[in-house]
């Protein structure tokens, strides 16, 4: 075996807790390395140069590079050996940086740690086996489901590349919350009429299917085919599809969770939703006395909203525009926590509602009292610091998004994550906002937190962009951190069958044993964990590898 | 009077990729302090962590052991916290028997969480340490 160390001084930022150069020594004495050497910046083209050129000149085939942490530079460093038609998957990342400069300040306490942070990635790397990613092939079909804004969006796109697409929608008609929305800020378009574009556009092409008042019931395979039983009117269908975007939308907040509100007991408390609904025919006097309360559902750490909706402030100054319009001499009071008008045009549009008319008053309301000549509300003018008594014709509660009322259901159907407050997580929230952890499912729209309606339509967009990247490939490569079975020693005893939740375990009935469906293993490494006879290995982290990085680390070698 | 060498322990922890491993690489670039004693073996999820690497660690030479995951709920791959938190109880139990409960941890520090990382790391490293030097 022939290992090459470098180390990376990252500039002072290692170099200066650590010893590289007494390290790069020490590690010539181990007879399977071959070259250990330190350099001020192993990403800079030098360093880099440093690295191929030893590949080459020394025949490595092993590549162990103790800098930052592995999540930076993971490709970079990884190309090289695959220029030098070196395996990737023989180099070894050790994070002295992140994990021994940074983190201590003692020169010869970091030397000592980085010493056996390097040893444990040495050690590990032996067991290191070159592996291949895997290639598999793709259904070039698309599930989208939900048939509001963001997954109308997102289906219009796809079919129009030429994928075929399944849509699901749960509701008897498409559209979503949108359909009811009188006027959408800032275009004032009538959200029925936007959605009757899109729902026209997307019927009429062919390589689409609309199932409405249909539920996901089942869904099972990999990516690039995956299977979804789909329960219809017409009965149950299945669906072969590459990918998925999940479009479910969110359920309004249920004001009912705040007793207080008095919601539902008072036909003069209302929603911003049942405000839209009812239009004109709501029946007020005619200078009537309204509030709008902001943060109803929002930022709330008690009902467990501690989260900003981010459209509701919005909503609360069309809900007061509305009033003015309708009745000049209105007395329209707004109650709000902060003004959060963050969409463009927004800070102007709450201007000009002020300018209109509408008062603000940074507030908490404490009591909502009907009473039978009006609303009273009883609070606290936080900007003044003193109490106050109103009272009022109508009071209008700006709700705000709760996570969509299945996505517990969807989340556990799907395989996918849900963030605390039970919106589906994506993968990285700022380098994957439309991936979750599972390749090929993609999430659009405010399933995956609080969104107006523009950005629900680009959320819509950007996952089935990226959905129809990977499908239009045509194959996948399967991450190579995947279990194996050696069928040899398989007993049968099917405990990591049960163990998989990724269901990829299947057990062969005539030989006894089961295999591993390569491409649908996550690779957690659960079975190998699980296997009573140590049949089932996670590649990448089999036992020995993670045996002997312990032993180095605490150095039993 | 001969003045007492202090004794510092060598905690081994098993951190996902997916939160815990990720928080400790947080920790470091906010520049954090712990114990130099806490060193990371990271495993793609940590159910993948067999009760045979914890008594392994523990047989060489390790004053202690942590296996740290994602919060319940929040696993990358949907339940293998769950079989981690069953299989480290039943351990523990085993541990207790033998008086070196103590030896091992199981805590979930999520990847936003490198504060949580830092307190529960330093937290272990000074109770074990006080131990290991008779307080």
């Amino acid at each position: 075996m022939k290992t090459g160390i470098f180390i990376c001084h990252c500039g002072h930022n290692i170099k200066h807790t650590v010893d590289v150069a007494g390290l790069s020594e020490y590690f010539r004495k181990y007879p399977q390395v071959t070259v250990s050497e330190d350099y001020p910046f192993l990403c800079s083209e030098p360093g880099q140069n440093m690295i191929t050129d030893s590949i080459e000149k020394q025949g490595l085939d092993r590549v162990i590079v103790a800098s930052c942490a592995p999540s930076l530079h993971g490709e970079l460093f990884k190309d090289l050996l695959r220029k030098k038609d070196v395996n990737p998957f023989l180099l070894r990342r050790v994070s002295i940086r992140e994990h021994c400069s940074w983190v201590g300040d003692d020169m010869v306490q970091n030397t000592e740690k980085a010493k056996r942070l390097i040893l444990s990635g040495l050690y590990g790397a032996a067991h290191y086996i070159p592996l291949e990613e895997k290639q598999v092939d793709v259904n070039k079909s698309a599930l989208v489901l939900g048939g509001g804004v963001s997954g109308l969006s997102a289906a219009l796109f796809l079919s129009k590349m030429g994928m075929d697409v399944y849509l699901v929608e749960e509701a008897p008609e498409l559209g979503g919350r949108v359909r009811e929305l009188k006027s959408v800020w800032p275009s004032r378009k009538n959200g029925a009429d936007i959605i009757a574009g899109m729902e026209k556009e997307l019927r009429g092409r062919d390589n689409v299917a609309i199932f409405t008042s249909s539920k996901l019931t089942n869904f099972e395979g990999f990516f690039g085919n995956y299977q979804a039983t789909v329960d219809t009117p017409n009965g149950e269908k299945k669906i072969m599809a590459g990918g998925v975007v999940v479009a479910i939308g969110f359920t309004p907040f249920d004001p009912n969770i705040k007793p207080e509100l008095g919601y539902g007991r008072d036909p003069r408390i209302v929603t911003t939703l049942d405000l839209e609904r009812a239009g004109e025919s709501l029946n007020l006097p005619d200078n009537p006395r309204v509030a709008i309360l902001h943060c109803v559902g929002s930022r709330d750490e008690q009902i467990g909203r501690p989260y900003c909706s981010r459209i509701c402030c919005i909503n609360a100054l069309r809900a007061a525009e509305g009033i003015k319009e309708r009745f000049e001499g209105s007395y329209v009071e707004s109650f709000y926590m902060d003004m959060r008008a963050h969409p463009r045009g927004g800070e102007e549009f709450f201007e000009d509602t002020q300018e209109k008319g509408v008062l603000f008053t940074r507030a908490n309301i404490a009591e909502i009292i009907p009473e039978p000549e009006g609303i009273v509300l009883r609070g606290e003018d936080t900007l003044l610091g003193e109490v106050f008594e109103r009272e009022f014709d109508l009071v209008v509660l700006s709700i705000g998004m709760s996570s969509p009322a299945t996505s517990r259901e969807m989340a556990s159907l799907l395989k996918i994550s849900l963030d605390k407050d039970k919106f589906f997580l994506e993968a990285h929230i700022k380098l994957r906002p439309f991936d979750t952890a599972v390749k090929g499912i993609f999430i659009a729209g405010s399933c995956s937190g609080p969104k107006d309606v523009e950005e629900s339509i680009n959320h819509g967009r950007a996952s089935a962009l990226k959905l129809y990247g990977f499908l239009n490939l045509g194959y996948a490569f399967v991450d190579p951190f995947i279990s194996i079975v050696d069928a040899k020693r398989c007993s049968g005893c099917r405990m990591c069958e049960q163990a998989c939740v990724a269901k990829a375990i299947k057990y062969d009935e005539d030989k006894h044993v089961v295999h591993v469906e390569e491409a649908a293993c996550m690779g957690c490494g659960l079975c190998n964990a699980t296997c009573p006879s140590s049949a089932i290995s996670l590649k990448g982290y089999v036992d020995t590898i993670i045996g002997d990085e312990i032993s180095a680390l605490l150095e039993a070698m | 009077m001969e003045e007492k060498i202090e004794k510092n322990p060598e905690i081994v922890g098993f951190a996902c990729s997916f939160c815990t491993f990720k928080a400790s690489e947080m920790a470091g670039s906010l520049r954090m302090k712990y114990p130099d004693g806490v060193k990371l073996v990271q495993v793609p999820c940590s159910s993948r962590v067999d009760p045979a690497f914890v008594i392994k660690a523990i047989f060489e030479g390790a004053d202690g052991v942590f296996v740290a995951g994602c919060h319940p709920g929040d696993c990358h791959f949907i339940k293998g916290n769950y079989f981690t938190r069953r299989k480290i109880a039943a351990l523990k139990e085993q541990f207790d028997a033998f008086g070196m409960k103590d030896k091992l941890r199981l805590f979930w520090v999520s990847a936003a969480e490198a504060r949580r990382f830092v307190e529960k790391v330093t937290e272990m490293y000074n109770d074990i340490k006080d131990k290991k030097n008779g307080r």
